[in-house]
């Protein structure tokens, strides 16, 4: 009992804080950037984020697992505009202060990156409880970093809180921008990896952005930082890259790498080893079992004669059984059998 | 001669004047994962501009019909929804039975073609009363916008990643917003707003 509590804390604490989809994982960052000017466009955001959420993790869990990933991500557009539409239209209806701006992120909310990474790399692969347990973890975490974005700009920025007037002299225009929003987010991102460092040390590898670089890449530096240290190399040149970057020709490969998100770049030499280890468990497993069967049949005096067992009706063989086709009907009924066509022979043309 | 200078004029202004990315971060967590992923530029952006230019192209007509125009601003949602899906769906399909297109590259398609900065353009054209060559440009100066954002942040986040004197806390994602967060600014200035009021 306490063990299961400690898992579903384990994955609240995970979606929520640990692998927070803006500040680690850099998903939905549109919205929470240029959507959160004010506390109560936060909270409408956070309560439509949280249904689409649920709504979308909960379906790819419990229907989506056998349909390819492309079909699928048309279908989280789908359902999140459907889970969207009544909230804007409520939205409208009811004159809920939603300024213009906003009006046009809400159903921003449907192509949202979060909710399709997380049906992507946590649903479709889980069980539709664990789906729904990440969903309300992510919605959490979302929810947080928003709220936090609405407060803050709005008391600095317009001096209000929940559209009442707090007398402050000074007001940062710019934090209402997605400028301030990302100044924000930088500071929020370093608060939560003060925290992960000093008490979850054990994750600070996971949620940190590597860039990862292929072989070739790892080899070219390294002669590069060898070519520099002895005195005789230049650095390679920058403007270079930068148009190499633009065509795409380099060399480089980076990939972002977080639990979730990204599987990072696997090469082959992973899925070499991977089969490697595969395959040893595999073989000790058979060599096991064989090796215990052996040990309880040579324990056992069973008095049959295994050499001439038929292992199909477990009566011993008494002559060659005729070959079986894959319905299980013997080869030679066929052969015996009249052709069904020979005997409608000029029914037809009666 | 007057359908291509509107084309050109909104594909500018929403390329470098309005970049969509940087200044309203429309876009901005797909232009983060493929700054890290540069090979992939070339490919991911002639598909956001294909997807933008196709959805606003067929958005706009739509948007000019008189009976469609007088619905509420929810239902237009729901109608570019429905296209940008459509035209989603159609084109896997095609890629997919016609030229046996791998189910990789269709996942690319799918996030190049469901994210945020697409969907936004057909807003953006209705509520800027665009043309249609206006509409054909802005969906053209969105992908301009994504790879601008992208070559920048890509370039960035190499020289970050290689710092050494950046403080432990801030290395990796704090310093990344802070340095979308200059880059944001540098755009805002073409827009007059102030930073203090």
């Amino acid at each position: 009992m306490a063990q299961a509590k400690s898992k579903k804390d384990n994955i609240l604490l995970k979606g929520a804080v640990i692998f927070n989809p803006v500040l680690i994982q850099l998903a939905g960052l549109c919205l929470a950037a240029a959507a959160t000017s004010d506390v109560v466009t936060s909270l409408i955001f956070f309560i439509v984020f949280t249904v689409d959420t649920v709504v979308c993790c909960f379906l790819a869990s419990l229907l989506f697992k056998r349909l390819p990933r492309w079909l699928r991500v048309a279908l989280y557009l789908i359902i999140g505009a459907g889970c969207v539409f009544p909230f804007a239209f409520l939205a409208e209806k009811t004159g809920i202060s939603l300024n213009a701006r906003m009006q046009m992120y809400l159903p921003l909310l449907a192509v949202n990156s979060v909710t399709s990474v997380h049906c992507e790399q946590f649903a479709v692969k889980n069980t539709v409880g664990k789906a729904l347990e990440d969903a309300f973890a992510v919605s959490v975490g979302y929810g947080a970093v928003i709220l936090t974005l609405g407060i803050v700009r709005e008391i600095l920025g317009n001096g209000t809180f929940a559209g009442l007037d707090l007398g402050l002299d000074v007001r940062l225009g710019g934090l209402l921008m997605p400028f301030g929003a990302f100044v924000i987010l930088a500071y929020l991102a370093m608060m939560l990896k003060w925290y992960i460092n000093k008490y979850r040390p054990e994750f600070n590898e996971q949620t940190s952005v590597k860039i990862r670089q292929n072989e070739k890449v790892r080899r070219e530096n390294s002669d590069e930082t060898r070519a520099n240290t002895s005195g005789v190399g230049l650095n390679r040149d920058d403007s270079i890259t930068e148009m190499e970057f633009l065509f795409g020709n380099e060399p480089e490969e980076f990939e972002i790498f977080t639990e979730f998100w990204s599987p990072g770049v696997i090469t082959a030499q992973d899925i070499a080893a991977d089969m490697e280890n595969l395959s040893k468990e595999h073989r000790q497993f058979s060599l096991e079992t064989d090796r215990r069967i052996e040990e309880l049949f040579a324990n056992m005096d069973t008095g049959i004669d295994f050499e001439t067992l038929d292992t199909v009706t477990g009566e011993p063989e008494t002559e060659e059984p005729a070959p079986r086709d894959f319905f299980g009907g013997v080869f030679e009924d066929y052969e015996n059998a009249e052709n069904p066509a020979d005997n409608n022979d000029g029914e037809d043309g009666e | 001669m007057n359908f291509f200078s509107d084309l050109m004029i909104t594909a500018l202004y929403t390329a470098f004047f309005q970049n969509l990315v940087l200044s309203f971060a429309y876009g901005s967590s797909e232009a983060v994962r493929i700054s890290l992923k540069p090979r992939a530029f070339g490919m991911f952006t002639a598909m956001i501009s294909g997807f933008a230019v196709i959805s606003g192209a067929i958005c706009q007509p739509i948007d000019s019909l008189p009976a469609v125009s007088a619905l509420p601003e929810s239902v237009h949602a729901l109608v570019y929804a429905a296209v940008l899906a459509g035209v989603y769906l159609i084109t896997a399909v095609i890629l997919k039975i016609i030229f046996r297109v791998s189910d990789h590259f269709l996942t690319n398609l799918g996030i190049a073609a469901l994210n945020t900065l697409v969907l936004a353009i057909p807003f953006i054209n209705r509520r800027s009363a665009y043309s249609f060559a206006a509409s054909i440009g802005s969906g053209l100066g969105a992908g301009v916008a994504f790879v601008v954002a992208a070559a920048l942040l890509a370039s960035g986040v190499h020289r970050l990643s290689e710092n050494k004197e950046i403080p432990q806390v801030f290395r990796g994602t704090p310093v990344m917003f802070l340095y979308i967060s200059l880059l944001s600014l540098g755009f805002a200035a073409f827009s007059g707003n102030s930073i203090f009021s």
